[in-house]
């Protein structure tokens, strides 16, 4: 569309107007008003706020200019198009990446919703970038949303779940798993790699409950040859091996 | 040429605020220094351009792309959207030129005569560089109004170019000059005066010195007074000042932060730049020095105005207008529709 033909809404302060049709022209204004009337500007535009920010470059934007207040307000603002503004889930990443108050970011995860994320956040890869930048309590509220059907099916082998957990802490490793729950888990695990890569991403004391849905043979199988072994044992911690030894009868 | 995210002024909450600043300046100007492509080798296109212009009460523009493009590394998970995103390299990349053309053909007549655009898609340490100009001239012969904004010595973008550093005194650039002045083109460059590291002298001065004395038929641009983001010397009116008595084939232009560093610092205009710029009104524009972001063309523009209202009529319309159209306007077709001057033969001179 040609610039001159964006629609534009009309914003008044002290009795000087101007139009605002884009983020960047939102940006601007805010920015020579020196952050004195953001509110203002924000409310006068409210029923048009996720059709001027457009898209995800156009709201990270227009969040890194407001104060925590107003993020909040935008964010409730755009509502439940907020998913189609931020498009995906690598815009959602780095806009959590930018975002510095805990608040906007539970705000921002609830605005979303289950149906928001899930729109989202389609690879275990996006889930875990996505994790990585939530902080607090809210990465568990992300695995909540999206839900143990979900995540069983997004997350198709060893290698998907260690994505995952690498982002989480260890509370919420122990919550996702006890969601997927264990004997799922032990079915992501196909061979020496996908066991090892399970192990690293997990703590000592989670890793032994894995340990413990396999038996010895099964465990022998899995591992199974000389590079696999070498690969999994790099990649123990000493208590890990310790456990592993017992389990598979090795000295 | 500016880093796009560090503006030239930017949120002051113990100031008020006004949206008449989107409006620009209340003088009607040409914009001597403007980019129209990133970083990115993107453009938001020329209908945008004047769009944004109309708004920001600007008639013309001297216009020009960028003549490096920053590199995706395959490292990098988030794309760099300008020079400084990250710590990836840039490389030259002569097809800013052709977006450019592109983009101001694809406009009617009497918009294009709103713009000015200069060429710069060149790497300015290739002693083929000419070759780029002269093919350039040749399947555009109608679009441009002279050469530049060259990038030379620009301390983080020179670190993160790949290649030997490019400087106004390299001699790859001799034939550009040459056919410059042949034709009687303006050379916009950045140069440096010094090193980020040095601000006690202007350690780089003397290469830009050397050019313009070498060609003193080329006529040049010295962009933002040679000041960039870190780069200052002491006696910088007074350095100024010199360069424009000793060479009178050099001109100025303000753009960027020359403005807001050492002419009007805290928005209060320095009397002697005031002086300085009444002395070579003639010799002097205004620019922006925005990258891209063309909404920003009015408080860009505005802010000048502090300093505008300081100058007589006559040295006014000398830098927000006259200036720019003496040097960049009238230049269109002229390599297409001229010969190029020549050194008279010897034997002919003596008969």
């Amino acid at each position: 569309m040609n610039t001159s033909q964006i629609p534009r809404y009309p914003v008044t302060i002290d009795g000087e107007t101007t139009q605002i049709g884009t983020a960047n022209e939102l940006s601007i204004a805010l920015d020579v008003l020196n952050g004195q009337s953001d509110r203002a500007i924000l409310e006068q535009l409210r029923p048009h706020l996720a059709e001027i920010v457009g898209g995800a470059t156009g709201f990270t934007n227009a969040m890194r200019s407001l104060e925590t207040e107003n993020q909040l307000f935008l964010i409730d603002a755009i509502g439940n198009q907020l998913a189609n503004v931020i498009q995906q889930a690598r815009y959602l990443r780095d806009l959590l990446a930018a975002l510095a108050e805990e608040q906007v970011e539970q705000r921002l995860i609830e605005t979303l919703g289950t149906d928001g994320l899930r729109a989202l956040i389609i690879t275990p890869t996006e889930l875990g970038e996505v994790l990585e930048w939530i902080y607090g309590s809210s990465d568990q509220r992300v695995i909540d949303l999206l839900g143990a059907d979900y995540l069983r099916r997004m997350i198709r082998n060893g290698v998907d779940l260690g994505l995952v957990l690498n982002g989480l802490e260890e509370s919420g490793q122990a919550n996702l798993v006890e969601k997927i729950e264990w004997a799922r888990v032990a079915q992501l695990v196909s061979n020496g790699r996908d066991l090892a890569f399970l192990m690293r991403a997990l703590p000592a004391s989670l890793s032994a409950s894995l340990i413990d849905q396999f038996t010895r043979e099964q465990l022998i199988d899995l591992i199974g040859n000389k590079l696999d072994w070498a690969y999994l044992y790099e990649r123990l911690e000493p208590s890990e091996v310790k456990n592993l030894f017992d389990k598979i009868g090795a000295k | 040429m500016p880093h796009e995210q560090i503006t030239t002024w930017k949120r002051d909450p113990s100031k008020p605020g006004s949206l008449g600043r989107l409006k620009g300046s209340k003088y009607r100007m040409i914009d001597a220094h403007l980019h129209v492509i990133n970083f990115i080798q993107e453009t938001p296109g020329g209908e945008a351009l004047l769009y944004y212009m109309d708004q920001a009460n600007i008639d013309k523009s001297v216009i020009f792309g960028l003549p490096v493009s920053k590199l995706w590394a395959e490292y990098d998970r988030e794309p760099p959207d300008y020079y400084l995103a990250n710590d990836s390299p840039c490389y030259y990349y002569g097809y800013t030129d052709v977006i450019l053309a592109e983009m101001v053909r694809a406009l009617s007549s009497s918009q294009q005569d709103r713009l000015y655009p200069l060429m710069c898609g060149f790497n300015p340490v290739d002693r083929y560089a000419v070759r780029h100009v002269e093919r350039l001239y040749a399947q555009y012969p109608d679009v441009w109004s002279g050469i530049g904004e060259m990038l030379l010595r620009h301390d983080d973008l020179t670190a993160f170019t790949y290649g030997e550093n490019a400087r106004a005194n390299h001699r790859a650039l001799y034939p550009i000059y040459e056919f410059a002045g042949q034709y009687d083109l303006p050379v916009l460059m950045h140069q440096n005066v010094t090193s980020v590291t040095k601000s006690d002298h202007p350690v780089y001065l003397h290469e830009l010195e050397e050019a313009v004395r070498e060609f003193p038929r080329t006529r040049f641009i010295f962009a933002h007074c040679g000041m960039s983001r870190r780069v200052n010397v002491p006696f910088y009116y007074q350095m100024v000042d010199r360069l424009l008595a000793q060479y009178p084939n050099l001109c100025v232009d303000y753009s960027w932060i020359v403005y807001d560093v050492v002419i009007c610092l805290n928005g209060k205009p320095d009397p002697n730049w005031v002086a300085l710029t009444e002395k070579y009104s003639d010799r002097i524009c205004l620019g922006s020095d925005l990258v891209t972001k063309f909404e920003r063309l009015g408080p860009e523009l505005q802010r000048y105005d502090v300093f505008l209202d300081q100058l007589s009529e006559t040295a006014r319309a000398n830098v927000c207008w006259q200036t720019a159209e003496r040097i960049y306007g009238g230049n269109k077709g002229k390599v297409k529709n001229t010969q190029p001057r020549m050194v008279p033969e010897w034997n002919k001179v003596m008969a």
